[in-house]
């Protein structure tokens, strides 16, 4: 499972080295730290204006050791549980939300605590190339 | 007994409606008017927690409006985004409303009432946070709300020096100045109408009395 993602990871960095993904990023932020956790979960809304879907693979986010791909779901019995997703399809002229209590990067193990006004850069990558995107920290 | 209640609690709320009408207020009828989910009469009970400040108990809060929630703090999404959502809500809340958060931990392995304490007040002030370090105490509390958790640990157990994730139910509880359950809410819920309904059962709550 490990291996798979940090294979289709090289996979898609070596494929998408020049390529730029053909996204619109926007509104995207993260979340300051509380004190004594070093993890936090990113949001963002991706525009699709191309003609062919663009699948969301990975992501990489500057301070934090591991970032995953998360969704938080609601079990029939009630209980939110946060899930490891493969990947997410930004469907053509149409768009993809990430938002709290859902879709989320997940930051794991941070370098150091983020802080409220501070911006931190996220790499994403996707089957037709990479996204730099900027993550404003919020509270 | 409980018709009686019902009678005098009738009795006041006619009282109310003329004053209401006596004050040409239909914004303060609207503001009166409060209704408890029937599913919810069984649910709450004792709640003593381990804070940084010694123990506290949901019944030392009565006379406040409190707003519960069970989770805990290395969880990176739904937990901060109901603590902020606790956070808007006393914002919202007139001055004259006394009200508190309350977070409580279901993952004692790692989060300790130091720590907690700490975290809370990085939300907001007026937010408290405990636990209870014993597993199956723990366990009867939190099942008294309905609260479930599980621990995304190989073995179910939850581990001090772990990195695990804790699947929960993450419902922000309303309780009255009473001290009882009176409304449950999706930690999605637009603050405000948390503070709306929190605001009635201040209202109510005040006018039957229960504020000490
Ligand atoms: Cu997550």
């Amino acid at each position: 499972m490990k291996r798979w993602f940090v294979m289709l990871a090289f996979v898609l960095a070596v494929q998408g080295e020049a390529a730029e993904a053909p996204l619109v990023a926007h509104d995207a932020w993260v979340r300051a730290t509380p004190p004594g956790v070093d993890r936090s979960a990113g949001y963002l809304v991706l525009e699709n204006p191309s003609d062919a879907p663009v699948r969301v693979a990975a992501a990489h986010c500057e301070g934090a050791a591991r970032t995953m791909l998360h969704e938080t779901v609601r079990l029939p019995d009630g209980r939110e549980q946060m899930r490891h997703v493969q990947g997410w399809d930004v469907p053509p002229h149409g768009k993809l939300v990430l938002a709290p209590g859902g879709r989320h990067l997940m930051l794991m193990q941070l370098a150091r605590p983020l802080r409220e006004g501070d911006a931190i850069t996220c790499t994403l990558l996707t089957d037709r190339g990479k996204l730099t995107v900027r993550f404003a920290v919020r509270r | 007994m409980e018709g009686a209640l019902r009678s005098i609690r009738a009795a006041l709320i006619v009282m109310a409606l003329v004053a209401a009408a006596a004050a040409g207020a239909g914004a303060f009828l609207a503001r009166f008017a409060v209704r408890m989910p029937p599913a919810l009469a069984e649910l709450g009970g004792p709640l003593v927690l381990e804070t940084a400040q010694g123990a506290l108990a949901l019944a030392d809060l009565k006379g406040t409006v409190v707003l519960l929630y069970f989770g805990y703090a290395h969880c990176p999404d739904a937990c901060p985004a109901a603590l902020q959502t606790i956070a808007a809500v006393l914002d919202r809340l007139p001055a004259s409303v006394r009200a508190h958060g309350l977070f409580v931990s279901v993952d004692p392995a790692r989060d300790t009432p130091r720590m907690l304490a700490r975290y809370a007040r990085f939300y907001h002030p007026k937010i408290l946070a405990g636990t209870i370090s014993d597993l199956a105490r723990l366990k009867q509390a939190t099942a008294r709300f309905r609260a479930d958790f599980h621990y995304d640990t190989p073995d179910g157990k939850p581990d001090p020096q772990g990195d695990y994730a804790v699947d929960h139910t993450s419902f922000i509880y309303l309780i009255s100045p009473q001290g009882r359950v009176v409304n449950l809410f999706d930690f999605r819920e637009d603050p405000a109408r948390i503070a709306d309904e929190a605001m009635r059962w201040w209202v109510h709550d005040e006018m039957q009395g229960g504020k000490k």
